[in-house]
C-alpha cells in the first residue's frame, strides 16, 4: 500500500511539473493594431494569423484593439510577418509584445 | 406609353443596384473599408421597389424585384475589386383605353465590375477614418430585346439595358467603435443602346451607423447591433429616345433610409427601408413609392 502511495505522489509530481513546464513554454503574442473597429473586420486578420505554422490560438480584444496570438513551444512570430498581416488586412500596426504562458492565464488585459 | 415608362424604369434600376460592396457599411451605397488581400466578400440583397402616384393619368404601376449579388476581393490592403449581377422581376400595370394591362419580363440583368482603392487612411485604436476612389462598368450582358403581346418591351422594362455604362466616385468613411459615418459622391455616364441613352446620374449619400447593442463593449468581439440612418440625393438628366430628349424622365429625388444592421465577425444581416422625402421629377416620371432592401453578407 505504502509502495502504492509512494508511486502514486511520483507520478502526480511529475505530472504537475510536467504542466507547469507546459505552460512556462507556450507564449502568446500582443499585437496592437489601429484603425480595427468592427467584428467584420476582425474575421480576415485571425484568418491570416491561424494559417502561419505554430499558431495555435488567436482571439481578439476588439475593444481595446489588441489580437492575442498562441503560439505553440519554440514557436516565434516575427514583427515583419505580423507588420505585412496586418497591413496586408488593411489596417495599422501600432505594436507587438511577447509573454510567458496562455493570454488567458494572464488576465483579462494581460 | 412606351414614352412615359421609360422614365419609370431607369429611376428603379439605378436605386436599386448602385454599386454598393460587400462590406460593413452603408446598406445603400459603398464604403471605405477594406477588403483584406486574397479575402473574399460576398453579399446578397433582396431589393424590392415600388413605384405608383402616375401624373399622367395611366395609372401606371410599376414593381421591380432584384436578387442583387455581389462578390469582392481584396488585391491588397487598399484596392479590392468587385462584381455585381442582379436577377430581376419587372412589372408594369397600366390603364390603356380604360384596360387594365400587365408588361412584365424576368432574367438577369447587366453584370457590373468596379475596383477601389483607398488612397488616404488615417488609423488610431478605436478610430480610422478612409478616402477611396472607385470606378467601373456595367458591360450589357442582360437581355434586351423581350418581347410580349404588344411588342418589344421598353428597355427599362427589359432586364438588361444594351448599353455600356461607366461609374464612378470617391466614398469617405469614419468609424470608431460607437458609431460610423460615411459619404459618397457618384457619377454615372450612360451610353445609347437600341436608340436609348439614359441620362447621366449624380448621386450623393450619407450613412450614420450607431451601435445600439451591446451598450458597453466587454471580453472579446461580440456581434454589433447598428441602427442605420442614410441619405440619398439623386439627379438624373433626361433620357434620349431616337435622339431626342424624353421630357418625362428625369429629376431630382430625395430618400431616406433607415434600417438595422447586425454585425458578426463572419456575416451582416441587414434591412432597411429607402422612402421618398421629396421627388422633383420631369413630366410624367412616375415617383417611387419606396425601396425596401433586405440581405446579408458574409467573408470567406
Amino acid at each position: 500500500m505504502t509502495t502504492f502511495v509512494r508511486l502514486f505522489a511520483v507520478v502526480m509530481t511529475a505530472a504537475v511539473l510536467y504542466a507547469g513546464d507546459a505552460i512556462a513554454d507556450n507564449s502568446h503574442y500582443l499585437v496592437q493594431v489601429d484603425g480595427m473597429n468592427c467584428p467584420f473586420c476582425v474575421y480576415g486578420i485571425e484568418k491570416q494569423f491561424k494559417k502561419l505554422d505554430g499558431v495555435e490560438h488567436v482571439e481578439t480584444e476588439l475593444a481595446l484593439g489588441q489580437i492575442s496570438v498562441e503560439v505553440a513551444d519554440g514557436v516565434t512570430l516575427s514583427e515583419e510577418t505580423v507588420r505585412q498581416i496586418i497591413r496586408d488586412a488593411g489596417f495599422t500596426f501600432n505594436s507587438m509584445t511577447q509573454h510567458k504562458g496562455r493570454h488567458s492565464d494572464h488576465g483579462e488585459n494581460d | 406609353m412606351n414614352k412615359r415608362c421609360f422614365g419609370v424604369g431607369l429611376a428603379l434600376i439605378v436605386l436599386g443596384f448602385s454599386p454598393g460592396t460587400a462590406l460593413a457599411a452603408p446598406i445603400t451605397f459603398n464604403t471605405a473599408l477594406p477588403v483584406g488581400k486574397g479575402e473574399f466578400v460576398n453579399r446578397e440583397l433582396l431589393v424590392l421597389t415600388r413605384s405608383g402616384k402616375d401624373p399622367s393619368g395611366a395609372e401606371r404601376d410599376v414593381d421591380v424585384n432584384a436578387l442583387v449579388s455581389v462578390l469582392g476581393f481584396g488585391i491588397s490592403g487598399e484596392l479590392a475589386i468587385f462584381g455585381l449581377l442582379p436577377y430581376v422581376d419587372k412589372e408594369l400595370q397600366t390603364t390603356i383605353g380604360g384596360t387594365r394591362v400587365t408588361r412584365s419580363s424576368g432574367g438577369f440583368g447587366d453584370f457590373s465590375v468596379f475596383a477601389r482603392y483607398t488612397f488616404f487612411k488615417q488609423d488610431a485604436r478605436g478610430h480610422t477614418f478612409r478616402i477611396a476612389a472607385f470606378g467601373g462598368l456595367k458591360a450589357p450582358t442582360g437581355e434586351d430585346e423581350e418581347s410580349d403581346a404588344l411588342g418589344r418591351l421598353p428597355i427599362p422594362l427589359q432586364s438588361g439595358t444594351g448599353s455600356w455604362d461607366a461609374f464612378g466616385g470617391v466614398v469617405a468613411t469614419h468609424q470608431t467603435l460607437v458609431f460610423q459615418v460615411d459619404a459618397q459622391a457618384s457619377y454615372a455616364a450612360k451610353s445609347k443602346a437600341n436608340d436609348f441613352e439614359g441620362g447621366d446620374e449624380v448621386r450623393l449619400d450619407v450613412s450614420f451607423q450607431y451601435r445600439l447593442l451591446p451598450r458597453s463593449l466587454g471580453k472579446g468581439t461580440p456581434g454589433f447591433l447598428y441602427a442605420v440612418l442614410e441619405a440619398n440625393v439623386t439627379y438624373r438628366d433626361e433620357n434620349r429616345v431616337f435622339g431626342s430628349r424624353d421630357r418625362n424622365s428625369g429629376g431630382t429625388s430625395f430618400f431616406l433610409s433607415p434600417g438595422l444592421q447586425y454585425v458578426a465577425k463572419r456575416y451582416i444581416l441587414e434591412g432597411s427601408i429607402q422612402l421618398p422625402v421629396a421627388q422633383n421629377l420631369n413630366g410624367d416620371a412616375l415617383e417611387n413609392n419606396y425601396v425596401a432592401r433586405i440581405g446579408f453578407r458574409w467573408n470567406f
